[in-house]
């Protein structure tokens, strides 16, 4: 039975029914993003892996309860958010910042696309060097497509907190990045 | 002339605008240059942020995730809802326990009050007890006092 045309909500119902087709659904829908706003946050493959990893199972643990209030993707990025957060803190108990671990490369870079990979690398080590805050809010901003006020739904931060972190973040960057070998004209 | 504020500027970048609301900006910016300047200095480091590209397709949970979640499925109904049904009996065991509190308290404290307590001095219903006669005395009613109670705890209690 194809799932085309069933949306997250609907897909979250049938798994508080027990049908373990809508969870695989939903992984296969959105587990890219997810990972990619873990990586982004986290900056480790094996961290982003996990935390996406305990997302979808707490989504499958609150399918029972859940109620389509909001929409799927804001519920999914608050876990996500909160999850990085806890990681981040635990790290930091632990002694060792995320801030102070080496970027993991993802790919080598050939021929053409050297030079890209190279601007890419610099505004990996730029966006990673913002504060923590600042950080998830640009993420979320520039690389998932959600605008102010979904961000400040998604961390329950003010819309006028994200106006602002949003704002600095871009600053930084701007600043960070043209001190670099790349420069913004 | 109001310049675009910084917030409302990244947003027309991002094409998070509503249409009315991207129209006032985009009619500001082709009347001001500074504006015009800055949207096209948040465009280039827009795009160039864009090249930070994350390869998620080697990264696949989809079956780890599936099989934990079966797991915990399975596990939940091999073990028949216990915490369930606890958290449901609880208040009738609370309940339970509270009356019976109640009842022992209560009947402590109306104990206090009860008058069948106390045992009535025995009146011996004996017309000559064997003593009193082996003392050489006769029995009458004005040797009550010699007449001994009988010791529950020897002749094994009221039975």
């Amino acid at each position: 039975m194809t799932t085309e045309g069933t949306t997250d909500e609907e897909l979250m119902l049938k798994l508080g029914r027990q049908d373990m087709s809508a969870l695989g659904e939903l992984v296969q829908r959105h587990q890219q993003r997810v990972l990619g706003l873990a990586f982004r946050t986290l900056g480790k493959w094996d961290l982003a892996e996990d935390v996406t990893q305990e997302a979808f199972l707490r989504v499958h643990r609150a399918a029972g309860d859940y109620k389509p209030k909001a929409k799927f993707t804001t519920w999914l990025y608050r876990i996500v958010v909160n999850l990085c957060l806890d990681e981040r803190r635990r790290q930091a108990r632990g002694g060792t910042s995320l801030d102070d671990v080496p970027l993991e490369a993802q790919t080598e870079p050939e021929g053409d696309v050297a030079e890209k990979e190279e601007i890419a690398q610099l505004v990996r080590t730029a966006v990673h060097g913002l504060p923590e805050r600042q950080r998830i809010a640009l993420v979320l901003h520039r690389y998932d497509g959600l605008s102010h006020g979904e961000i400040a739904e998604v961390t329950g931060w003010t819309v006028s907190a994200v106006e602002s972190l949003l704002v600095r973040a871009y600053a930084n960057l701007r600043q960070k990045l043209s001190k670099m070998k790349y420069s913004v004209e | 002339m109001k310049h675009i504020d910084d917030i409302e500027l990244i947003e027309y970048v991002a094409g998070n605008l509503t249409e009315p609301e991207a129209a006032a900006v985009h009619e500001h910016i082709t009347a001001c240059d500074e504006c015009s300047q800055r949207v096209q200095e948040t465009a280039k480091l827009s795009d160039t942020l864009g090249l930070w590209e994350v390869e998620t397709a080697g990264h696949n949970v989809g079956d780890r995730v599936t099989a934990m979640a079966q797991q915990s499925q399975l596990e939940s109904v091999q073990r028949p809802a216990t915490h369930a049904r606890i958290k449901r009996l609880l208040p009738q065991v609370l309940r339970v326990a509270a009356s019976i509190i109640i009842a022992v308290g209560l009947g402590h404290k109306l104990g206090e009050y009860s008058v069948t307590g106390k045992k009535p001095p025995i009146v011996s219903s004996q017309s000559q007890p064997e003593y009193l006669a082996a003392l050489g005395l006769q029995w009458s009613s004005g040797l009550a006092w010699l007449v001994l109670e009988e010791d529950p705890s020897e002749t094994g209690g009221e039975q």
